[in-house]
């Protein structure tokens, strides 16, 4: 399960990535296409991949590699402390 | 109606056509020093995680080897020093007893986990101190007020909390259905992984640089 709170990101697409400013901490995150869309469908209610994707693009089935794609994403949103991942 | 459909037959194209490329998420600190290069950028990152025990440098960014592998969140947190508590006492003066030694050196830092706050005692004694600690906790009035086993409160350290940067690591299994928080003793900046290398654990964040240490990619930025 995964959510995120605190103060609003500021999002600016660029060339090769999109930018994300956190207000919170100061920091400038440069994210590749797939985590940003992630990212974007991650609100303060906990839920899981499978919820985030069909939040993102309504109700398609993905391909493992695709579902570990998404995980990885999330990951890495975690270790930039943009997102949380719920505690079991 | 038709604009939201709009917005996911938008969102689906951009989702397949982002699924081809690998995630990437790479983090600029505000005000730290810049590395001259993402070579030096790698060797601060190996040299800020030596491993004091045996004096080597820590590992590559990329090292999949799960002996040496290890992820640092440093983020910043609110804490309490444990220097301003005191047990709580009863109607009749006495001290009330707590499930925990709260050692005076130790700060308790509060980190919040799928919207609830927990709170971690960070002793002072290096790795094998208080690490994992989960205390049962509540802040009233600024104060941090620490609860006993029969949820009566036993000790309070004086607030206001303060905000530092904490490590922390996070380890989850495969699926993340299990999902444990290990806090390390400030300034400490290293973890050994104890051969449980973390899903996932594939950046790495430090004070001058960020490594992502994707499989297969080495790549690194600097800040400034």
């Amino acid at each position: 399960m995964w959510s995120r709170f605190g103060a609003n990101i500021v999002l600016e697409a660029l060339p090769s990535a999109n930018a994300v400013f956190d207000p919170e901490t100061g920091e400038t995150h440069f994210v590749s296409e797939l985590p940003t869309l992630v990212l974007q469908a991650v609100g303060p209610d906990p839920a899981t991949a499978a919820k985030l994707i069909q939040k993102i693009a309504g109700p398609v089935e993905l391909d493992e590699n695709s579902i570990e794609a998404v995980h990885s994403s999330l990951q890495q949103l975690v270790y930039a402390g943009l997102v949380e991942s719920s505690y079991h | 109606m038709a604009a939201q459909d709009d917005k996911i037959s938008d969102n689906r194209r951009r989702l397949f056509k982002a699924l081809s490329a690998a995630p990437v998420v790479m983090t600029l600190r505000p005000g730290t020093a810049a590395a001259s290069s993402a070579y030096q950028c790698v060797q601060n990152t190996r040299a800020e995680n030596y491993d004091p025990f045996s004096g080597a440098l820590g590992p590559f960014p990329g090292n999949s080897d799960p002996i040496n592998n290890f992820v640092i969140e440093n983020v910043p947190r609110l804490y309490w020093d444990a220097e301003n508590g005191a047990s709580v006492e009863d109607s009749f003066g006495n001290p009330v007893s707590c499930d925990q030694v709260i050692p005076t050196d130790a700060y308790i830092v509060e980190y919040t986990i799928g919207g609830v706050k927990r709170y971690f005692a960070q002793g002072s004694n290096g790795v094998g101190g208080n690490q994992n600690e989960i205390l049962n906790a509540a802040v009233v009035d600024d104060d941090l007020q620490i609860k006993n086993s029969s949820e009566v409160f036993c000790y309070v350290i004086r607030g206001p909390s303060s905000t530092g940067y904490w490590p922390v690591v996070v380890y989850s299994n495969d699926d993340d259905t299990d999902v444990s928080i290990r806090t390390l003793s400030y300034p400490r900046r290293f973890l050994r992984a104890d051969g449980n290398r973390p899903a996932g654990a594939n950046q790495l964040i430090n004070g001058t640089c960020l490594c992502s240490v994707m499989p297969g990619v080495q790549q690194c930025v600097s800040s400034g």
